[in-house]
């Protein structure tokens, strides 16, 4: 079980992936654009994806469909910020099997991420 | 199929809507087929057929339930970009849709559903098992044996959910996977707040599947805080639609109007109509007592009330004849179905345009439109437009233009059918019209082209070498005629040889009540439509009349400048001049661009007549025998029977 974690601002990367490091999850590794996350993800096969939404180079919202593409069964969880609902749900229609919004406690992140693993 | 025991106000709301979905799809397959539109069509078609599916279900339409289902797995495979458009699966859409219309039909009837769609689901299945990605395609096609299931759903989130529209955006689309939703509350709930949404989604969800697996796929979604699946029995489904919020959007949408039975509407026509004649009566009553109780108080208070009543008369008309009226687009949406299947076969590309399908007529003519207009159609796609290979030798676009549009003009509608075609040809016309012994040549002769283009209207003529199945029996534009005139309509026809050809249909607003002059010719008594009125001059002398000259057989009226032919009603309709009079009328009156006059003896006055259609006692053998250049009779105010004149009809057999 590992996990790829994409957002655009190093320190939430880094913030996450210690939460999760210390609740024995594996983070595979980061990405901090879309681009990125669908060489990561080809690279990394990581059974769950964090994505950020608005990022440069490519939006979250393309990289999942970019993913989708290349793999129907990615499990993808949109991270997204308030009030963002028009984008949560197109990273929704575009393949993202579940959402959560920034800011959130570590509990949240774990029961999204657990849930979406669990359910094919 | 079992209606019992739902509610009549249930199946109305049903009805509707299922009717506009079935018309709506259609018109989105034709977007799409045309490749206007191509993901919004294909979208908005599955949620039609979606709905139609979960509401069909939910009143017991099993057949319906099944074909939108079939219909609905197919269409997902093109939405998920699995499978292709082609014309097979346009084919197999169309036919669908037309199967979904006549199981309307039949459930709008009352009838039993004999619909065979067995057909129509082996080549759904045939299509996705043809798809490899389709493994399953079997398992998915519900057998309206199967037990069907309705559920009521309800779902509670956690306190502390975030954008619980898309959650349930979520659930909304995982119960779709494996059933169908026909409602929920919120109603539309992708458009709903946080803050407005409260905690709980309640959805009405119809699938063979067992409550586990809806369990199953519910939990994968998460922050749910409960969730509670109810098998519905029927009664409760009843009482439920009855009474719940659940359909409060569609109940508000109803707000400002209220569904009439038709048949009440007419009632009420047919009593306004026997008020005006009674009106009428009572107007020509007065006027015999005015004369003779000249000084009488009560005589000046019967008029002052008889006024007022004919005030209210007219209002109460035009009301009634208000709510009998239909946009045409009642009828002008099918027509684009009609060309596309029609082009197809005729392997011609062809552009249907439609103008003003917004313009109003009464609803009672609007029907009967469909068939002349049917009938213009397919002739105009048969024997009009050219083939793609003929037209680009012509230099004209490849893909043929038809074009059919509506306006109001005063008192009655203008409908024009344009195609940019060959044109009508008069010298085959002509040909025709001798091989078919329609005419002789002297009288060929006699006409202008403008005369011999009317031939085609004749019963037995056909100008098509070849029968085709579309038109070309030589039956279609007699129909047009015929049903044309029945609505006291006009047609004209414009052609320009080799760009195309243009029917004009001008028709009355109303049939049942019309304003018309009234005419007496020695103890006959005729009414003409005022619509077709121009002018009215009075003439001292007929016979010595300077403007009068006689061109062979016919006299010829000089007026503004026109020469315009005349007719003697007297002598065109037989009757025995008892008494000879010189003195005369002229009524010069207009059908569609042509123009002639009415010589007559007497012109009585000008009132509404209540229109009595004598369609049914015309013609060979029939009670009346062949009473041609009459449209119908009207019943005066005293008592006598006026004959109303066809003046369309008598203007063709007149220049014949």
């Amino acid at each position: 079980m590992g996990i790829l974690i994409v957002d655009d601002a190093v320190f939430v990367r880094a913030d996450i992936s210690r939460k999760l490091k210390q609740n024995d999850f594996t983070v595979l590794g980061e990405a901090g654009d879309g681009l990125e996350a669908i060489e990561k993800y080809q690279e990394l096969k990581p059974s769950v994806v964090l994505m950020d939404i608005t990022m440069p180079k490519m939006d979250g919202v393309t990289a999942i469909k970019e993913i989708k593409k290349i793999d129907p069964n990615a499990k993808i969880i949109v991270c997204s910020a308030m009030g963002q609902e028009s984008f949560v749900m197109k990273a929704i229609q575009a393949g993202a099997k579940s959402y959560i919004i920034k800011p959130y406690k570590t509990e949240r992140l774990i029961e999204e991420i657990i849930k979406v693993q669990l359910h094919q | 199929m079992n209606t019992d025991g739902l509610d009549v106000e249930d199946l109305c709301l049903f009805l509707e809507e299922t009717k506009e979905q079935i018309e709506k799809m259609e018109e989105e397959l034709l977007k799409l087929e045309n490749g206007q539109e191509d993901e919004e069509s294909i979208h908005c078609i599955f949620r039609m057929v979606h709905s139609i599916k979960g509401s069909s279900a939910i009143m017991g339409f099993e057949k319906m339930t099944s074909l939108s289902h079939a219909l609905e797995n197919l269409l997902a495979k093109i939405r998920e970009k699995e499978m292709h458009i082609d014309l097979s699966v346009m084919n197999i859409s169309f036919y669908a849709v037309d199967l979904l219309r006549e199981m309307y039909t039949n459930i709008c009837e009352g009838t039993e559903c004999n619909t065979y769609i067995d057909d129509i689901l082996e080549q759904i299945n045939h299509t996705l098992r043809q798809d490899k990605s389709h493994k399953n395609a079997k398992e998915e096609h519900p057998s309206a044996k199967e037990v069907s299931s309705t559920h009521k759903i309800e779902i509670v989130f956690d306190e502390d959910v975030e954008m619980k529209c898309i959650k349930a955006f979520q659930i909304n689309e995982i119960l779709s996977q494996i059933g169908t939703i026909s409602k929920t509350t919120p109603a539309d709930f992708i458009q709903v707040s946080d803050e407005n949404f409260g905690d709980t989604l309640v959805m009405l969800f119809y699938t063979e599947e067992e409550d586990e697996k809806i369990y199953k796929q519910i939990h994968s979604i998460s922050q749910l805080k409960s969730v509670s699946i109810k098998k519905l029995q029927r009664d409760t489904l009843d009482k439920m639609n009855e009474g719940e919020k659940i359909q409060e959007n569609y109940i508000s949408k109803e707000k400002s109007t209220i569904r009439v039975d038709i048949n009440k509407i007419d009632k009420i026509l047919n009593l306004v109509g026997e008020f005006i004649t009674d009106k009428e009566n009572l107007n020509q009553i007065s006027l015999h007592l005015k004369k003779v109780y000249k000084n009488d108080v009560q005589i000046h208070k019967l008029l002052n009330t008889l006024s007022h009543i004919n005030l209210i008369g007219t209002q109460l008309q035009d009301i009634v004849m208000s709510t009998r009226m239909l946009p045409l687009e009642n009828i002008f949406k099918r027509f684009p179905r009609m060309v596309r299947d029609l082009s197809l076969k005729c392997n011609k590309e062809i552009d249907l345009i439609i103008e003003g399908s917004e313009t109003e007529i009464d609803r009672g003519i609007i029907e009967e439109l469909v068939d002349p207009i049917t009938h213009l159609l397919r002739n105009a796609i048969d024997h009009g437009i050219e083939e793609k290979h003929e037209r680009i030798q012509k230099g004209k676009k490849p893909i043929g233009n038809l074009k059919l549009s509506a306006k109001s003009e005063e008192r009655h509608v203008v409908i024009t059918l344009s195609d940019d075609g060959c044109g009508l040809d008069v010298n085959k016309i002509k040909r025709k019209v001798l091989e078919k012994g329609i005419a002789t040549e002297d009288k060929l002769n006699n006409l202008s082209d403008k005369d011999i283009l009317y031939y085609i209207f004749e019963p037995g003529f056909s100008t098509a070498t070849k029968v085709s199945d579309i038109s070309g029996r030589g039956v279609g534009l007699d129909v047009v005629k015929s049903n044309i005139r029945q609505l006291h309509g006009m047609i004209d026809i414009q052609t320009d040889k080799g760009k195309g050809t243009s029917f004009i249909i001008k028709l009355p607003l109303t049939l049942a009540i019309s304003q018309a002059l009234i005419i007496k010719e020695q103890e006959y008594t005729f009414a003409l439509p005022v619509y077709n009125i121009i002018e009215i001059l009075r003439i001292k002398n007929s016979y010595t009349d300077k403007r009068i000259h006689k061109v062979g057989e016919i006299e010829i009226f000089h007026w503004r400048e026109e020469a315009i032919p005349l007719i003697r009603v007297e002598q065109y309709f037989k009757i025995d001049n008892l008494l000879p009079t010189n003195k005369a009328s002229i009524i010069i009156v207009a059908v569609a661009e042509r123009k002639f006059g009415f010589v007559v003896n007497k012109i009585v006055k000008e009132q509404q007549i209540v229109i009595k259609s004598i369609g049914d006692f015309v013609g060979q053998n029939k009670l009346l025998g062949n009473l041609e250049d009459i449209s119908g009779v009207s019943i005066l105010g005293d008592g006598t029977l006026a004959y109303i004149m066809d003046i369309s009809s008598v203007s063709r057999n007149f220049n014949q």
